[in-house]
Order: C-alpha cells, then sequence, then structure tokens
C-alpha cells in the first residue's frame, strides 16, 4: 500500500500540535522546578557554613529531587561525600554533577580525586585530562597527575607536570613541596619497593 | 549486433582491470605497515590459528575498538597459508578492489548511465588518489571486503526490486551481514537502498519499509557493540558536532575533487568555533551544495549522489568527537560514500562531452580535459601507493603539516619501533607523553624499549604505569611483558604471578593467549619444573601451531628430560618454521652426545655456514676425524 503525501503532512500537522498543547505547561512546570532547586540549594549552602552538614545535605538531595538536572546540588553532595571518605558515593555524585554541567573544571578535578583514592587510576587520568583540557591554566590537574606518576615511580613525567604547574604560579606551596620530593626519590636511586602497588587497582 | 557493440563490454571490463592493475601495482612489494596492521595482523595471536578456539575469539573481540570479526578471519586464512609474507595480503586487498570496480561498474550499467558515463564512472572509482590509503594498507582490508559485500547487497537488492524474487532479498540481507562484520561503516545500509528506491523510482510504500526491516534487525546489535567499545567525548557539545559535521562534509567533497595534498589524517585547522573561518566557508559550501541539489532535483542522479553521499557519511561525520580519536577525518572513509560523486562526474562529463561534439575544436579540448585528468588522478595514484612503502616519510609529512599532536608522535614511535630505531622512538612515545599524558598506550612502549635496552627498573616502572592506566587489553600485555622483566631480574615468583593475572585479563578480553603460556613456559623451565612448562608449551602450541620458539623451547626440556629423539623433532620444527639458526647448535650437540657424528658434522657445517666467523673449523675436523675412525 503506498503512503500519500497528503498523509503524511496530515501525520506532521497533528503531532506539531500535540507537541505545543503538551510541550507549553510542561515547560512551565519545569521552570517552577528549577527555581524550588534554587531555593533548597541556597537554604542548604547557609546550613553548610553554620556547620550543618547534614541538614545541608538532606537539603541538596531535596534540590535534586525537583530538579534532576540540577548540578551545583550535586558537586557540593559530592565534596560532602569527598569528606566523609564515601567514596563510592561522591563518584556517583560527581558523575552526575559533571553529567549535568561538563565543562566545570573543579567537578572533574575533584572527580579525579575520588578515583585516585579508590586506586582507580585510569579514570582518574582521564578525569584529569578533562579537567586540563577545560582550562589549561588550571594548575591542579598537573599536580595531582604529577603525583600520580610519582607514585608510579615515573620521575622525569612528575617533574614536567610540576615545572607546568610552577610555569603557571612560581611560588605554588604544594608543586615546590612535590619538585623537592622528586629531587629526593631520584637522587634516592628509587630504592623503593618495586612490587605492586596494591593500592591502586586495575580495569577489572 | 556490430563488432563495436558486441565486444564493448568485455573490452570495458579488461580495460578497467588493467588500469586498475597498473596504477595499484606499487603496493604489491610494499610491507606490512606499523600503523594498525601490528594491531590486526602482525602481533595479533588471533590471527595465527584456524582452530575453533581462534576463530570464537576472533568474533568475540574487537581489534582497536572496531569489530571486525570477518577482516581479521581474512587474515587468519591467510596467514594460515603464508604466515607473515606481506605479498598474499597486499594481493587480496587488490584483486578485491578491482573486483569492487567492476560491482561499481555493473551498478553504474543497472542504473542506465550512458555507457562511457559508466566506464568513466567506474575508472574514476578505480584510480582515484584517495582509494590508496584503502588497498595499499593491509589493515583496510575492512574498506575493501566491506565495499565489495556492500555492493553485493546492493546489487541482489536491485534483482529483487526487479524481479520480486525474495531470495535475492535473502541474499542482499546476507551480504549485508558480511559487510557489518566486515566493518562497521555497512551500517548505512538500509538507509542506502532507500536512495536507490529513490533512484529507482520505487514508492514509499508500507512493503518498501517493511523489506529494510530485516536490516535492521542485525544492525542494530553491531552498531550498539561498536558504540559500546568506544569512549566518548564528555566535553563535546551540540554546537561541537555541528561544528565538525559541517566541515566534515564538505571536506570529503573538496578532498574528492582535489585531491592534493593527501596526508594519511587530516585535522580541522584551529580551533573548534562557530568563529573558525574553515567552518564559516564549509557552512557557505554546504548552502551552496544543498541549494545547487534543491535548484536541480529534478535531476535524479544529482540527487542519488548527494544522498548517498549523505547516506553513506552521516555516521562519521562526528568520528573524532563522537569516538574520542585524535584526527577528524581519513581517505579510507570515502572509499564507498564517493561512489555517487564519480557517477555524478562521469555522467556530468558525458553530457559536457555530447555538447562539445556539436562544437568545433571543443570536442577535442573536452577529450584533452578528461585524457588529463585520468592521468593525473593515475600518477598521482601510483606515486601514493610507492609512499606507503616508506611509512616514516608519510608520517613526517603529516607530522609537519599539523602542529604537535600525540597521536602522530605516537604513531611515528612505532614506526620507529618496529624499524628498529628504537632511541628515536623512545624520544617520539616520551614527546606523546608530554603533548598528552592520558595517552596511554605510550607507557607500555616505553616500557618495552627500556626492557629491550635491558634498563630493567625502568621497564618495571613504565609497565606498572600501563598496567593501571591502560584498558584490560593493554593492561594483559603489561602484564606479561613485567612478567618477563621480572623473570629477568630473577624474581621467578613474581614474574609467575604476572603471567597469571595476564592471563586472566587475556581470558576475560578473549586474547589469544599463546605468548603467555610460552612466556610462562619459560619461566617453569627455569625453575625446572619440567612437567608445568610442557603443560604451557603444549598449550602455546595448541594456539599457534607455527610458533617457533615453542617447538624449541620444548625441545629443551625434551632434552633435559633425556627424551633426545622427541627434543631433536622439535628443534627441527622450529628451523622449519623460521627459529633462528643457532637452534642447529643445539641439533649437533643432540647428535654429538648420541655418538652420531655424521649427523652432528652435518648441522655444525650447517651452522658454520650461518655464522662463519665463529671458528667452527677445530670442531668440524674433529668430527670428521671421528667419522674416519668409525668407518675405519
Amino acid at each position: 500500500m503506498k503512503i500519500s503525501s497528503q498523509k503524511w503532512i496530515k501525520t506532521a500537522g497533528v503531532l506539531c500540535l500535540v507537541i505545543l498543547v503538551v510541550g507549553g505547561p510542561v515547560l512551565v512546570w519545569w521552570h517552577s522546578r528549577q527555581a524550588k532547586a534554587q531555593e533548597y540549594f541556597s537554604e542548604a549552602l547557609k546550613a553548610g557554613h553554620s556547620g550543618q552538614a547534614d541538614r545541608a545535605m538532606t537539603l541538596l538531595y531535596s534540590a535534586t529531587a525537583v530538579d534532576p538536572f540540577f548540578s551545583p546540588a550535586y558537586s557540593l553532595l559530592g565534596w560532602y561525600q569527598f569528606q566523609r571518605k564515601e567514596w563510592r558515593r561522591a563518584e556517583r555524585l560527581l558523575l552526575k554533577a559533571v553529567r549535568c554541567s561538563p565543562r566545570n573544571k573543579k567537578d572533574w578535578s575533584l572527580l579525579a580525586e575520588v578515583y585516585y583514592r579508590q586506586g582507580n587510576l585510569r579514570e582518574f587520568l582521564s578525569a584529569i585530562t578533562t579537567a586540563n583540557r577545560i582550562d589549561s591554566r588550571y594548575i591542579k590537574p598537573y599536580l595531582q597527575r604529577a603525583m600520580m606518576h610519582y607514585d608510579l615511580h615515573l620521575y622525569e613525567l612528575a617533574l614536567s607536570d610540576v615545572s607546568r604547574a610552577l610555569e603557571l604560579d612560581p611560588q605554588n606551596a604544594a608543586a615546590l613541596e612535590l619538585k623537592g620530593m622528586i629531587a629526593r626519590a631520584v637522587a634516592g636511586g628509587g630504592q623503593e619497593s618495586r612490587k605492586d602497588m596494591k593500592y591502586f587497582r586495575i580495569q577489572e | 549486433m556490430t563488432f563495436r557493440e558486441k565486444y564493448k563490454l568485455p573490452l570495458a571490463v579488461v580495460f578497467l582491470v588493467l588500469v586498475t592493475a597498473l596504477v595499484f601495482s606499487p603496493v604489491l612489494s610494499n610491507p606490512f605497515s606499523a600503523y594498525d596492521d601490528i594491531h590486526f595482523l602482525t602481533k595479533n595471536a588471533n590471527v595465527r590459528s584456524l582452530a575453533p578456539e581462534s576463530i570464537k575469539n576472533i568474533f568475540q573481540s574487537d581489534v582497536v575498538g572496531t569489530y571486525v570479526p570477518l577482516t581479521v578471519l581474512s587474515f587468519a586464512v591467510e596467514y594460515y597459508f603464508v604466515g607473515y609474507s606481506p605479498f598474499l595480503y597486499h594481493l587480496d586487498n587488490f584483486l578485491l578492489h578491482i573486483a569492487v570496480v567492476l560491482l561499481v561498474f555493473w551498478l553504474a550499467r543497472r542504473m542506465k548511465l550512458p555507457f562511457p558515463a559508466a566506464l568513466a564512472g567506474a575508472l574514476i572509482f578505480a584510480i582515484h588518489p584517495m582509494k590508496v590509503e584503502s588497498v595499499a594498507w593491509i589493515s583496510e582490508r575492512k574498506d575493501v571486503l566491506y565495499a565489495f559485500f556492500y555492493l553485493g547487497a546492493v546489487h541482489q537488492y536491485l534483482s529483487y526490486i526487479e524481479n520480486h524474487r525474495k531470495d535475492c532479498l535473502f541474499y542482499s540481507i546476507l551480504l549485508g551481514v558480511f559487510s557489518i562484520l566486515s566493518k562497521p561503516m555497512a551500517l548505512s545500509l538500509p538507509f542506502i537502498l532507500w536512495v536507490f528506491d529513490y533512484y529507482f523510482r520505487r514508492p514509499l510504500s508500507w512493503k518498501a519499509i517493511w523489506d529494510k526491516v530485516p536490516y535492521f534487525c542485525y544492525l542494530l546489535p553491531v552498531s550498539l557493540l561498536t558504540l559500546h567499545v568506544h569512549q566518548y567525548d564528555p566535553l563535546a557539545t551540540f554546537s561541537d558536532q555541528i561544528c565538525v559535521s559541517i566541515w566534515t562534509f564538505i571536506f570529503y567533497i573538496k578532498k574528492f575533487l582535489i585531491p592534493y595534498p593527501l596526508e594519511i589524517v587530516y585535522y580541522i585547522p584551529g580551533k573548534l568555533a562557530v568563529t573558525n573561518p574553515a567552518i564559516i566557508v564549509s557552512s557557505i559550501l554546504l548552502l551552496a551544495t544543498v541549494a545547487a541539489v534543491w535548484k536541480f532535483r529534478r535531476h535524479r542522479l544529482a540527487v542519488f549522489a548527494f544522498l548517498y553521499y549523505l547516506g553513506s557519511i552521516f555516521f562519521i561525520l562526528n568520528y573524532d568527537l563522537l569516538f574520542f580519536v585524535d584526527f577528524s577525518a581519513a581517505d579510507r572513509f570515502m572509499y564507498l560514500p564517493g561512489l555517487g560523486l564519480c557517477f555524478l562526474l562521469a555522467d556530468g562529463g558525458y553530457r559536457l562531452y555530447r555538447w562539445a561534439i556539436r562544437k568545433a575544436y571543443w570536442k577535442e579540448v573536452v577529450l584533452i580535459l578528461y585524457f588529463s585528468v585520468f592521468l593525473v588522478f593515475g600518477i598521482k595514484t601510483y606515486y601514493h601507493a610507492f609512499l606507503w612503502r616508506n611509512e616514516i616519510v608519510m608520517w613526517n609529512k603529516a607530522i609537519g603539516a599539523y602542529p604537535p599532536k600525540a597521536f602522530l608522535h605516537d604513531i611515528r614511535g612505532t614506526v620507529l619501533y618496529e624499524s628498529d630505531h628504537k632511541a628515536e622512538a623512545l624520544e617520539e612515545f616520551l614527546m606523546t607523553l608530554k603533548l598528552d599524558p592520558s595517552y596511554d598506550p605510550s607507557y607500555f612502549k616505553i616500557g618495552k624499549i627500556y626492557m629491550d635496552a635491558g634498563n630493567l627498573k625502568k621497564a618495571f616502572d613504565y609497565l606498572t604505569a600501563a598496567i593501571y592506566l591502560g584498558d584490560r587489553k593493554s593492561g594483559a600485555l603489561a602484564y606479561v611483558r613485567r612478567g618477563v622483566v621480572n623473570a629477568e631480574m630473577g624474581l621467578m615468583d613474581d614474574a609467575l604471578n604476572d603471567f597469571d593475572k595476564g592471563l586472566k585479563l587475556s581470558k576475560m578480553e578473549k586474547m589469544n593467549p599463546t605468548v603467555i603460556y610460552l612466556d610462562r613456559g619459560k619461566v617453569y623451565m627455569l625453575r625446572r619444573e619440567y612437567e608445568k612448562a610442557l603443560a604451557d608449551f603444549n598449550r602455546a602450541l595448541r594456539t599457534d601451531p607455527r610458533l617457533a620458539q615453542a617447538y624449541f623451547a620444548r625441545g629443551v626440556v625434551y632434552e633435559e628430560r633425556g627424551k633426545d629423539g622427541l627434543a631433536l623433532e622439535d628443534y627441527k620444527r622450529a628451523v622449519r618454521f623460521g627459529g633462528d639458526p643457532r637452534i642447529f647448535l643445539r641439533v649437533a650437540a643432540v647428535y654429538e652426545k648420541k655418538r652420531d657424528w655424521k649427523n652432528a658434522f652435518r648441522y655444525y657445517s650447517e651452522l658454520s655456514r650461518f655464522f662463519p666467523k665463529a671458528g667452527w673449523k677445530n670442531k668440524l675436523e674433529e668430527l670428521q676425524r671421528k667419522i674416519t675412525d668409525e668407518n675405519q
């Protein structure tokens, strides 16, 4: 059976009408949810400043419940879970944060840190590279990567990262300290154990 | 029927075959390429056996993020016959390209293009310089194989709509399955069949839709698998995707019309932004192309060429962003998508010729123009095929054409490593990590270079980094190499531990474990655990029955256990499968032990032939004396 062009046009017209009728109210409803989420977030910030971390977290969860795409709430929740050393929860929340707002370099950097704490170096490196791509003048990813290279005994690569960090900020205390650590390790001739690093895990 | 009419078709076929063969003849003597051939072929243990286990592995694993089991299986068949001799691999690519050219010519005839236009269209397709990559590069067997099945599927579909024969539809679907198992680009097949429906004026009906459903049924799982094994760029925005798509769409058309300069990969010049002049120019050209197609919308071939190109290139327009690879375009992606443009160009040329024959002198001018275009294309293709012989020159050219890119340095490093320039290769890999420290394959490669150079401490560190930073596949390889490093440092328990972990990962990734069994067997051998060593060598030989090293190692174990007969058999097999001639020394020693002076003399003589400066004279004289004494 041949489908006539008139039938196609009619179907397309009806579809457009349905989209208009349903879409308008949905948009209005969605906007009100976003405003509510923002409200919860502001309250959470206040609670956090006054040291009520639990209340802040409850408010942040409420913000994500009303607006599942509200990335600042996920970021802050990820930070709280990171502070509590709840790595898996922090990872899940920060992943949601970067999915909602992929160009937030601080979230990527914190996510990398979470991966590192879990020993997942592959994901760590991927997250750190993304943070670096967003802003190549952001110093933290260089230091995080230098630390990883240091832990893997790849001192020339660690030094290269530290040098880049020092180019951006010659007085950076963390970079200077790391540089000293690398120099001591190189001078020591790498006397460390050459066994497996049990605290890192492979891709399984 | 005149002589001309009777023989024009066979003559055209012979002409196409001869011209294509001549233009691509340099590829036949090319070596293997270090760029991807090592992943697909020379270092892919799965191709070294046609045992059911290996074939199962081929169908259950991807190669560098691409699911191409039929292509890998074709390599396995070739390996079975000739091992690692590149001629047959190149010959098969070459023959497949010729077959594709003939299918293109047949398609043009079925599309009722005038005979000269059909011939010219097939000729443009055959000798276009952008085709070199697909023919000269063994790994791009993917292209010629998928195109062969793809066009076969199209022909069967056309037979189906002409004759309404269900068996033709079945064959078309089957060939489509083969096509997508050769390269995921065959994903476009059902859409392209719609384009053919349009060209052949098949009305849009439920039946026409229903006919395409089986194609989608098998395309869907393969597409999902392909997407699953690739990594997405988390920062790619919708506007980035649009920019890349527009640039790539126009880039391939430009390259098709003016194939100069040709590089192995292409990057978008400048930053990826709407304000980039390259993107602005491409957008204008895209609008002009759409306007031109609209203007000529009654010209069915023009619309067909546009839709065919759009349909077949659509899925790779965002290749770099979607799959997070390091380049935006490459000649090989234009192998089949350029087909409609070849027909359009040829048809336009034919129309121009028809117009010119009515004007004085113009006919000669047009003919000279066509001849020049074909000549330039032919010469460019011929020399570009030569360029594939020296990969370093090719990569140097690409590196010179673009700002520093980690990917280009990594590949140049690999090419240098494979051609035994290890110091330069090390510099390239270090440069790669300097440009992009997340480029994890370089950690493994640096580790290997340090291992070859005997710097075991550094090799250990880089291989450890490769284990943690790489994916499971490279993790398995890194464990094996680190196992060897540990064994060389005398840490046998650590070495065995690494081999076991490598084995576990390789099983998870459906990788061929031959090398792991071989290396672990050697460690067992050093620990005098001969039963375990023998078991490992036997396993290695089951998956690769031509592995000279395994025969040699098993021979040593047999010899240690006093089974000289079995040892001799294995040593001889090792030599037959290209093992080191020093094995003759072991063979000669066994014969000497057995007091078989004649054979010992024979093998020492062989040894003196390979190593004339080693001073075998005394030994040979001593054996000669013993033979004489024995005879007396």
